[in-house]
């Protein structure tokens, strides 16, 4: 394996791919992050303890020191439509520079909070805008002006400066959407049902996350916060779990199937084989990307499940969850199920994570326009993977599990026929 | 059609339904005067499982004409799971489109499981031309199998005369795992000729789940053939799979 070195300390690439700035290396900071960050622009700093803006709404909950985590409300700086500042399902069409903006010019005042005890005056304030679809109007007063401050990883969108919150007044009305509504005041109702029912209605992934995160949903006395990098993946991955069993239902498609996007510096492909249902999500990351910072290993890593599902965490993290939930919504649409492998490359030139958010919108994109093959020959997934990928058909077949199933492993049918 | 089945040791028909489990969702079970039997494939259809379980080895066995019936294998596991070794198992159909599930132990405990409508796999199995059968412990397979997950995720069964090898090769390690008649592992060994065949290791594993360590298994295979691995329940009984082979990457 090969390791780079900063601070005299060796790090493994391959380490840094799964740990995305949780800190895994030993240092104090990531020095993935670190490089990261010094390459950009403070966009914003604002000198004034009071800050008046329209909350897209935007709150945040943290998991460092959990179950005593850090909370708050976020606004930029500006009263009026502020809702593409925090609504990812926006952002696929925009700039990288554009999110970071948006990302950046977010205020944070922040408290600590229980987990355990999401019955607050300051937490019932940030369940209410949680809970809005739209803007709200707020007035947040921090301890000391906000100094600019940025954090990045692949998880959470990136946020902007934060200070210590004195106190916050809702100024605006929040506007809660009915679903959201009946699913915070049952207390009978699971978190799973709750999350479920509100997809079902066509409340927006995002939004699902912002809410569930603030503990508003779950049978009385068991609800929590949920920091939000944890409570992203939670919802992918419970909306998935439904999903799953949906499609089950259907036949398998009947021929092989492959969708092809480009955005970014970033490759996804999707190859759906006729089988029953199995999932595989694989990155491969090139040195000087994100997450790799070696200097001439593309590093592989990935993870997958048959049939029957997985009993453990998926070690590549919340984009397995995420992509599983894009092209599960695009076999539900096609009443199919299907063997899916998906695959990513990552060049270069994507230094800034922004989150999984950018894995989910993606694969929903690329889901959106027609398949770029379909066939029944295996051979010519092959053919377009050595034409489409940079790491080409052989490596991606030897690193994939799910592939090397379908190329190397008979079905008994074969053997029924010869007979 | 009514039936009222019963069988003395709740434990290890749930050890069978749980191995089986493994691998499908739901099953057909073929009530018949000779006995139960159940044939699937698992849906990425590389194993095929046939069950036999023939009259005799229940202690009771009333039928009212051959029945088919139908059940969601997770439910049906799990409701197993609830007897202890000395239960007695009681398995019972009336008119309705329920299957009773009785453990008897210290106290009469009945589930009713609801029948599901489940395609039967209309086939024979195949004579495929084998070229080996080895019978070795359970133990020996289980711990080959983890052994092999260590490096790899396929193993590769070789058979000589008077060996029997299962081989994993990872891109850094590999295991190899050596039987001969003089092993204890190794009961009887037949060979044709010299032959080679690789297995996905994560379908040997569900296939091996529920062996007991003590039990006694039939391992049949070819050059690039399925194998066939057999294994008896109460003698007269057995479980077979059909593992289609991994060809050579």
């Amino acid at each position: 394996m090969n390791t780079w070195v900063i601070d005299s300390m060796k790090l493994d690439p391959s380490l840094c791919i799964l740990c995305r700035g949780r800190g895994w290396c030993g240092l104090a900071y990531c020095p993935v992050i670190a490089r990261a960050r010094a390459t950009l622009r403070v966009r914003r700093s604002v000198s004034s303890k009071t800050i008046e803006g329209s909350t897209p709404p935007s709150i945040f909950i943290g998991r460092a020191g959990y179950p005593y985590v850090r909370i708050g409300p976020a606004t930029p700086p500006l009263i009026g439509d502020t809702k593409i500042f925090d609504f990812p399902e926006l952002w696929i069409t925009q700039k990288i520079e554009d999110i970071l903006e948006y990302r950046w010019s977010l205020i944070t005042g922040i408290k600590i909070a229980n987990v355990k005890k999401p019955e607050d005056k300051l937490i019932d304030e940030l369940r209410l805008l949680a809970m809005s679809s739209k803007p709200v109007d707020v007035e947040i007063i921090l301890k000391k002006p906000p100094r600019p401050f940025m954090t990045f990883n692949e998880h959470e969108p990136p946020q902007g400066p934060r200070s210590p919150l004195t106190n916050m007044k809702i100024l605006g009305n929040p506007s809660i959407p009915r679903p959201v509504e009946k699913a915070h005041d049952d207390i009978d109702l699971p978190a799973f049902e709750a999350v479920m029912h509100l997809y079902e209605s066509g409340v927006p992934v995002s939004h699902i996350q912002k809410v569930f995160s603030t503990g508003a949903f779950g049978v009385k006395g068991r609800r929590r916060l949920v920091p939000t990098r944890w409570s992203i993946t939670a919802v992918d991955s419970m909306l998935c779990r439904n999903l799953i069993k949906e499609i089950k239902d259907y036949e398998p498609l009947n021929e092989i199937l492959v969708f092809r996007y480009r955005l970014h510096d970033n490759l996804f492909i999707a190859i759906l084989y006729p089988a029953k249902w199995s999932y595989e999500w694989m990155e491969a990351w090139w040195p000087g990307s994100t997450w790799n910072p070696s200097a001439d290993n593309v590093v592989i890593e990935g993870d997958h499940e048959g049939y029957h599902g997985r009993t453990t965490y998926p070690g590549i993290g919340g984009c397995y969850y995420a992509s599983m939930l894009a092209t599960l919504e695009y076999l539900k649409s096609i009443k199919r199920q299907a063997t899916a492998i998906l695959l990513r490359e990552i060049y270069p030139g994507f230094k800034i994570p922004v989150g999984v958010w950018f894995v989910r919108e993606s694969v929903r994109t690329m889901f959106n326009s027609p398949p770029v093959l379909k066939t029944d020959n295996l051979d010519e997934v092959m053919e377009l993977l050595d034409r489409e990928t940079k790491l080409g058909s052989g490596k991606w077949l030897s690193s994939s599990a799910l592939l090397k199933r379908i190329k190397f492993t008979k079905t008994i049918d074969e053997f029924l026929k010869n007979d | 059609m009514p039936f009222e089945i019963v069988f003395d040791g709740a434990k290890e028909f749930a050890d069978l339904i749980d191995t089986a489990s493994n691998l499908i969702d739901e099953a057909a079970f073929k009530i018949a005067e000779e006995g139960i039997s159940m044939r699937a494939m698992d849906p990425s259809r590389v194993v095929l499982l046939d069950l036999n379980l023939p009259a005799s080895i229940f202690s009771k066995y009333d039928l009212d004409g051959e029945e088919t019936v139908g059940v969601n294998m997770d439910h049906f596991k799990k409701v197993l799971k609830r007897g202890k070794g000395k239960d007695i198992l009681v398995l019972r159909k009336g008119e309705e489109n329920f299957l009773e599930i009785t453990l008897e132990g210290t106290a009469k405990r009945t589930f009713r499981l609801p029948l599901i409508e489940v395609e039967e796999l209309e086939l024979d199995l195949p004579e495929l031309p084998f070229t080996v059968k080895a019978v070795i412990l359970g133990e020996v397979l289980k711990e080959a199998v983890k052994d092999a997950s260590l490096v790899s995720d396929s193993i590769k069964f070789i058979a000589k005369e008077n060996e029997f090898v299962m081989r994993a090769e990872g891109e850094t390690q590999e295991v190899e795992i050596k039987l001969t008649l003089e092993d204890e592992g190794l009961l009887d060994l037949n060979v044709e000729e010299e032959t080679r065949s690789a297995y996905g290791v994560s379908y040997l594993a569900d296939m091996a789940k529920g062996i007991g360590k003590a039990d006694e298994v039939v391992l049949r295979f070819g050059n690039e053939m399925p194998l066939q691995m057999d294994y008896p329940i109460r003698d007269e009984g057995r479980l077979t799979f059909l593992l289609a082979p991994r060809v050579e990457e």
